[in-house]
């Protein structure tokens, strides 16, 4: 009795990352380039009360199933989902949405390299393209003040025209960067991610090439987050919450009724 | 007066404290990937008691099953998530190489194109031999197909075949992770009726519902059991003072 206690406790705290994870989910819905995370569980290690095929009396009968008892659930994994999110059109012609696999390179306070898909770039004083965190864009894309008119092909060139020479210059090349396992890399906030042993080393290239994505200027790439089915979740969770505490009380209702039979 | 009636009834409610354990552990497991839920069943056994009535009151022992049957498909839309349609398994192997069967299709694939699952035991092929994808710079994750059988390609090129295998005969051993032991680690018998479905994650088979309805059962005969004992118990002081008397 006290077993099913702690099974069902087991079973609450996983639905309670599961209502975590949906949380950041949904608090993430406008977030560009977010991708969702979801919760798997998995069943917990079984304590073998009997062995199947063991004598179970002197007559020589066998049992022939054995007593496993289970011992609850836990979260086994939160695996970041990198269906692509919708494509929205945006006035700034910064703007460049990947279309396919990959993630920008950017260069993190602490010089290591972190990966976003987040493309709402921006130009910084000293004219280099940088992400809405301030984040630089690396291999860095620097842009003189005189710039006219900038495009971005799929390919990643960014040319310009500037005041003086409307001729349009290739100014510099932009690359994208992919992981065989991409589930496996970390997230550090601030929607980027980093790579892990898990996730694998970084696969560089110019967008297009490899199997890496095209960009697409003048677009933003919304969250894969559908709230619709975030919210389906939630019930889910809270019901399976709900039926999960239920159980601690009719454990805790059979411990007093078998405590009450000592008078 | 025989104890023939307290010990039924003990063994009766500590069935019933079994059963509850069970019951929360299919609850605990309500959203778990692959679960099969576990049930309760009485075993009679030949021992216990001399007379004929003993044996018929409480010559039971707790036993559980597992009810295979399906969850339902939840679609992840993850190229390596895959839930399984009929009988059969797949089999993942550890460093040691011990082999478990699963139906936890929750796959990654490791930097060196290994499908490991979330504890990075390799998912093996019908010839019971790891799969490793050549991952070169190309593979393009989106375009991973895998075929009902279970080949995983890219476009026309062949990258694997996952091994269904059918339910071995006997007991299989949970040791969680949705994992079972076959017995004797025999490897099991390919399942040819055995279908793969793509960026679906098959579900916990529990029904919350079922689970709860039994318990409310449980609870009530466990509650009848302890009144039923308590009352023995009173006869027996109303015996004993009856005989004082």
């Amino acid at each position: 009795m006290l077993k099913s206690l702690y099974t069902t406790a087991t079973g609450m705290k996983a639905q309670q990352t599961m209502v975590d994870t949906i949380a950041n989910n949904i608090a993430n819905v406008n977030t560009a380039g977010f991708k969702r995370s979801q919760v798997t569980f998995e069943d917990l290690l079984y304590l073998t009360v009997q062995a199947p095929g063991l004598r179970v009396d002197a007559s020589g009968s066998y049992s022939p199933i054995g007593l496993q008892i289970g011992s609850g659930s836990r979260v086994s994994g939160t695996t970041k989902i990198y269906t692509p999110g919708v494509l929205e059109g945006s006035a700034n012609n910064l703007d460049v949405a990947i279309e396919g696999d990959g993630f920008f390179q950017v260069l993190l306070p602490d010089g290591s390299v972190g990966f976003t898909r987040d493309g709402q770039f921006s130009i910084n004083a000293d004219g280099r393209l940088v992400t809405s965190t301030g984040y630089v864009l690396t291999p860095e894309v620097t842009l003189t003040p005189d710039v006219a008119e900038l495009s971005i092909d799929q390919e990643g060139r960014v040319t310009i025209s500037t005041q003086g020479n409307p001729t349009p210059t290739q100014v510099a090349q932009l690359q994208l960067a992919k992981f065989i396992n991409p589930a496996g890399l970390l997230s550090a906030g601030g929607n980027i991610v980093t790579e892990t042993a898990a996730s694998g080393a970084p696969i560089v290239g110019q967008p297009g090439a490899n199997g890496l994505g095209t960009l697409k200027q003048g677009f933003i790439e919304r969250s894969n987050v559908e709230i619709v089915n975030e919210l389906v979740s939630l019930i889910v969770a809270q019901r399976a919450y709900e039926v999960n505490s239920r159980a601690i009380q009719t454990s805790d209702q059979m411990l007093s009724t078998a405590t009450s039979i000592v008078r | 007066m025989a104890d023939y009636a307290e010990i039924a009834l003990t063994r009766s409610m500590s069935f019933l404290a079994e059963t509850q354990a069970a019951i929360s552990n299919n609850l605990a497991n309500v959203d778990s990937t692959g679960y099969k839920r576990r049930v309760s069943q009485a075993l009679p056994v030949s021992t216990g008691f001399a007379s004929e009535l003993g044996q018929r009151l409480g010559s039971v022992a707790y036993q559980e099953r597992v009810d295979w049957s399906s969850g339902s498909l939840t679609p992840t839309g993850e190229p390596l998530h895959i839930a399984l349609q009929g009988d059969g398994f797949l089999l993942v192997q550890n460093e040691s190489g011990q082999q478990y069967l699963t139906r936890n299709g929750a796959m990654q694939v490791t930097p060196d194109g290994r499908l490991v699952n979330s504890v990075g035991e390799q998912f093996l092929d019908p010839d019971g031999a790891p799969i490793s994808l050549s991952v070169d710079a190309g593979l393009p994750r989106a375009e991973i197909k895998i075929a009902p059988d279970g080949s995983i390609a890219v476009g026309d090129l062949s990258l694997g075949q996952l091994g269904l295998f059918a339910k071995p005969e006997g007991i299989l051993t949970p040791v969680g992770q949705s994992r079972y032991r076959a017995p004797n680690n025999a490897r099991p018998a390919l399942a040819p009726d055995t279908r793969v479905s793509q960026s679906n994650l098959e579900r916990s088979n529990v029904d919350a519902l079922t689970e709860m309805v039994h318990m409310i059962t449980v609870q009530r005969g466990f509650d009848a059991s302890s009144r039923a004992l308590m009352g023995l118990g009173n006869m027996k002081t109303q015996f004993i003072q009856a005989m004082n008397s």
